[in-house]
């Protein structure tokens, strides 16, 4: 029964801190394509003004 | 060119510093990861409208992130900007804040004022009756801030009669 009982604690955990790494990725994925994708635009943007 | 300057000024730093979590948090996928972040825009398809339209307000919109639509994407991006790790004064010195108004708010019982707060901090709705917002530091935890109303005059008068 505590053997189970521990399992089923330990899976939370290790499923816990898997999930918030997930989310750190996600979080950090949007926030530098956010940034790439304006840095690209402007890019163009510059180019087009140029010729 | 402005426009460039300023988004590399307010945001380059942080961009470093969430590369460096990312190839912590997972070694083997960091290049296939950080690809995935790179968009590769076709220029052709940037007509001289488009851009116009893209620069207006640039730096107060997207840089600043005082528009509801980029807000978020700001907010994560200072919330890994080295310089106001631990310095929440630096980011509101620095015009990154949030206005918030309990102008026409039901729970603000008639009461309008406006308070400011760093940017970064993400704001919820209170859930208790007379709890209007909850707002706290990504960063810090222990740090938040909670815009209370309640008619303490009424409790008073009640008490001297």
């Amino acid at each position: 029964m505590i053997k189970h009982l521990l399992n089923i604690i330990l899976l939370i955990l290790f499923s816990s801190k898997g999930f918030s790494q997930y989310n750190e990725q996600l979080e950090i994925g949007k926030a530098l394509s956010y940034y790439y994708g304006m840095e690209n635009s402007l890019d163009c943007i510059i180019k087009i003004i140029l010729i | 060119m402005i426009n460039k300057m300023n988004l590399t000024i307010a945001h380059k730093s942080s961009v470093d510093s969430m590369k460096k979590v990312l190839y912590t948090l997972s070694k083997e996928k960091y290049q296939v990861l950080e690809s995935l972040t790179k968009q590769i825009i076709n220029c052709d398809l940037i007509s001289n409208e488009l851009s116009k339209d893209y620069l207006k307000n640039f730096t107060n919109d997207k840089v600043k992130g005082n528009h509801d639509i980029y807000n978020e994407f700001v907010q994560i991006l200072l919330k890994y900007n080295p310089k106001y790790l631990n310095n929440n004064t630096k980011e509101f010195m620095d015009d990154f804040r949030t206005k918030y108004s309990t102008k026409n708010h039901p729970k603000s019982k008639g009461l309008n004022y406006t308070i400011s707060f760093p940017k970064s901090w993400i704001v919820k709705e209170g859930e208790r009756p007379n709890i209007i917002i909850n707002a706290h530091d990504q960063r810090n935890q222990n740090i938040s801030l909670v815009l209370m109303t309640k008619e303490f005059m009424t409790k008073r008068v009640n008490l001297m009669q």
